[in-house]
């Protein structure tokens, strides 16, 4: 059989199969979300070894002789320590330190993401600056100001500057959530557009 | 001989393991896990704040105009970690095969789907790991791969668009100023991304400030000047919640059902 | 405006020494004895909502922990899990975690296992419960969504990093008419749950749930000076507008050598290597 035709074929079923959710939950729809997540893990763990341990642990150490790789290993099982009472301490340890590299890791992403955008945000208010120009320096100022008050936990917003502020700000919040609502339609629908022409134009011609 | 030392260094470490096991009581382990947490923070911490240029007894980093004396070891440990993290699949495999292989051996119920799981996993794997060898298995990776799994994970993804429609039908109805403001900006970039939605404010001139009111333009200074400002704000918000969970990890004074427990 | 921020300037050592000093100050006399006031967030009111309403309904709780490996976010979200799990055994409930991460997994397990215990009913704790689905993204939302119509959920907690799947998660859970909380510091899947769960948690609160839920006092002052540190940027913020409108003043408008001077200030880095 052609194969082209014969992965179409199966494209087609898949695509079928999930789509029957929609209507409810059944068996067909649950066979293939066993397939989908047995293929899933069979994918992980052939790039889990082509693209990670071989490269970065199998080759340095067998291929380059770099034994102490092997310590990777050791320190890998420790994992595995979890289920055993007596050690898993161990693997509680290894969390731990990763936790720790994790949290030393943001330190450095804290300034690199929003240092560049509190600057961005010393905008002049005051002439001359084109009107148009002051307009979005001041709702971009006002924005921010609003909605850094609306998240305030440690009072109540008793004060009517600080509820009216607040206020403002859960209204700006929910224009802008709404623009980003907005502007993920089209590229949700044209994932759809493109399952149903595939569904109904892509299948290759027999023979070819 | 690299195999017999590979050998020994496996055993070495776990032996060390079992050493350390038998020679640590409950506080020293607390402080253990406080130490190597601290530790692993502070080297990120330590690479961020040394300036470049900066050398240790004598040794400099390649390029001392970018980097202190601690940035290329970032690269290796990455690895380090990329490595170990990468063992620790095997703790969700097992769980997968424990679970779907009592089903099958018990022939409980969905014992058929138990099957199509292993059949699919065990044939990607193979497929997967000796493709390269094997015209056959090359075949069989190209019905697996973008007969199935591709397939299934793009269908998966397509079903939003009908959520996002039940979604936004859900949300046109809520009675709330804040339900109103939110759909009615969503219905503004919706609209200007279409050209029935463009039609609405067609009539209005291209030049002038009236050019600002036509559907495009709103829609375009909603997502740039106020989206932008926003999630700018709430970015702040995050960073600073980050940054205080991030400390108290850091010094160990994270307080929960995992942290706080006895070891 | 392009900084280059590897390392740190000296305005970013400042600014974090200051910040971590405002939160470290306010954890130091919490625990002291000053326990802070913290306002009511809707959303994490309506967790123990959730949880009884499930009980009450004989059926299951579904949590996930979203998308995220071993790091901040997830932990906050694994901090909610211990307070849903804990309450769900108190009342005898079942809590299903569906897990995308195969390193989190035997901590989701714990997790569960312990708060079980704590409330004395270990016997209740079911493995099955916890379980692994995939570490692909689609793989795990199919999953998912096959839980959710299986079981039939009461109550979904969606805490933790989410990306395109959290619409699927969402409206999965509203097919079947569970009650809904979602908490994420993924500000652009935001919009999808507040148009399909029936409460959300944003930005920031999501990282205020281990000291509302917990009312610890780490937690609550925590939380204290992360208010102090908005306040400090808040400030930043203000007066570098005055700083700037002085300067479009007295420039005619032109801002270029305004962002030069502040480029420089910004990446200034006294001891750093000549020629950076």
């Amino acid at each position: 059989m052609n194969l082209d035709l014969a992965i179409w074929a199966l494209a087609a079923l898949s695509t079928l199969a999930i789509f029957s959710i929609l209507y409810r939950e059944n068996p067909v729809y649950r066979l293939f979300e066993h397939i989908f997540i047995g293929l899933a893990t069979g994918y992980g763990i052939s790039i889990l070894w082509t693209q990670v341990l071989l490269p970065n642990w199998w080759t340095p150490m067998a291929g380059d002789g770099k034994w102490p790789w092997i310590f990777a290993l050791v320190v890998g099982l420790m994992f595995y320590t979890i289920y055993t009472p007596r050690y898993a301490w161990m693997s509680r340890l290894l969390m731990a330190t990763l936790m720790g590299m994790s949290a030393g890791i943001f330190f450095q992403g804290f300034a690199r993401l929003y240092i560049p955008q509190l600057a961005a945000s010393f905008l002049p208010l005051v002439q001359p600056e084109p009107p148009y120009v002051l307009f979005r320096n001041l709702v971009i100022v006002v924005t921010i100001v609003t909605v850094m008050t609306y998240f305030f936990f440690s009072f109540e917003h008793r004060s009517k500057v600080v509820r009216g502020s607040a206020s403002l700000g859960r209204w700006l919040l929910m224009i802008a959530f709404g623009a980003i609502f907005g502007s993920t339609v089209m590229a949700r629908m044209a994932l759809l557009t493109y399952r149903i022409w595939y569904l109904l134009q892509g299948r290759p011609e027999i023979g070819t | 001989m690299l195999a017999l030392k590979i050998l020994l260094g496996f055993a070495a470490g776990i032996a060390f393991l079992g050493l350390l096991d038998r020679f640590t009581n409950t506080r020293s382990r607390r402080l253990l896990m406080v130490s190597f947490t601290f530790l692993g923070g502070l080297f990120y911490l330590l690479e961020f704040v040394i300036p470049p240029g900066t050398g240790f007894l004598g040794w400099q980093a390649p390029n001392p105009a970018r980097d202190n004396f601690l940035s290329p070891l970032i690269e290796q440990i990455g690895q380090v970690v990329l490595v170990i993290g990468g063992f620790a699949f095997g703790l969700g495999l097992l769980n997968l095969a424990a679970l779907h292989g009592r089903t099958l051996l018990r022939g409980r119920p969905g014992w058929v789907n138990s099957l199509a799981f292993f059949v699919a996993m065990v044939g990607m794997t193979v497929a997967g790991l000796f493709q390269a060898n094997s015209p056959t298995l090359r075949t069989v990776h190209r019905l697996l791969f973008e007969g199935l799994y591709q397939p299934l994970g793009a269908s998966v993804f397509s079903i939003l668009a009908f959520f996002i429609t039940t979604a936004a039908y859900r949300a046109f109805r809520i009675r709330s100023g804040e339900a109103t403001l939110m759909m009615a900006a969503a219905f503004i970039v919706m609209m200007a991304q279409v050209p029935m939605g463009m039609m609405l404010t067609d009539w209005l001139p291209t030049q002038g400030w009236l050019a600002y009111f036509r559907i495009e333009q709103v829609s375009d200074w909603l997502m740039t000047v106020l989206n932008m400002a926003a999630l700018r704000a709430v970015g702040f918000g995050i960073g600073i919640g980050g940054l205080a969970m991030s400390l108290r990890v850091w010094l160990s004074l994270e307080k929960g059902t995992y942290f706080g427990k006895e070891m | 405006m392009d900084l280059r921020l590897e390392h740190a300037s000296l305005f970013v050592l400042v600014l974090e020494l200051l910040l971590c000093g405002l939160i470290l100050a306010r954890i130091f006399a919490a625990r002291g004895g000053r326990i802070p006031f913290i306002r009511r967030i809707p959303g994490l009111s309506a967790i123990d909502e959730g949880v009884g309403r499930a009980t009450e309904m004989g059926r299951p709780v579904l949590f996930s922990l979203g998308l995220g490996g071993l790091d901040i976010v997830t932990l906050q979200a694994l901090a909610v899990l211990g307070h849903v799990a804990r309450l769900a055994a108190r009342y005898a409930s079942r809590v299903i975690v569906p897990v995308v991460d195969a390193v989190i997994f035997p901590v989701t397990e714990e997790v569960l296992r312990d708060a079980y215990a704590a409330e004395g009913k270990p016997e209740l704790f079911q493995p099955e419960d916890v379980r692994f689905l995939s570490d692909q993204q689609f793989a795990y939302a199919s999953g998912v969504m096959g839980i959710i119509n299986r079981e039939s959920v009461a109550s979904s907690f969606l805490f933790g990093s989410f990306f395109a799947e959290s619409l699927i998660l969402a409206e999965a859970g509203h097919q079947v008419g569970a009650v809904q909380v979602a908490g994420t510091p993924s500000t652009t899947q935001i919009p999808f749950f507040i148009a399909a769960c029936d409460y959300t948690i944003i930005g920031e609160e999501y990282y205020a749930a281990s000291a509302y839920l917990t009312q610890e006092p780490t937690f609550l002052g925590s939380l204290i000076g992360q208010d102090w540190g908005k306040i400090a940027l808040l400030a930043t913020i203000v007066i570098m507008v005055g700083v700037a409108s002085l300067w479009s003043l007295t420039h005619g408008g032109a801002m270029t050598g305004f962002e030069e001077k502040l480029t420089g200030f910004l990446q200034y880095m006294p001891g750093a290597a000549a020629g950076r």
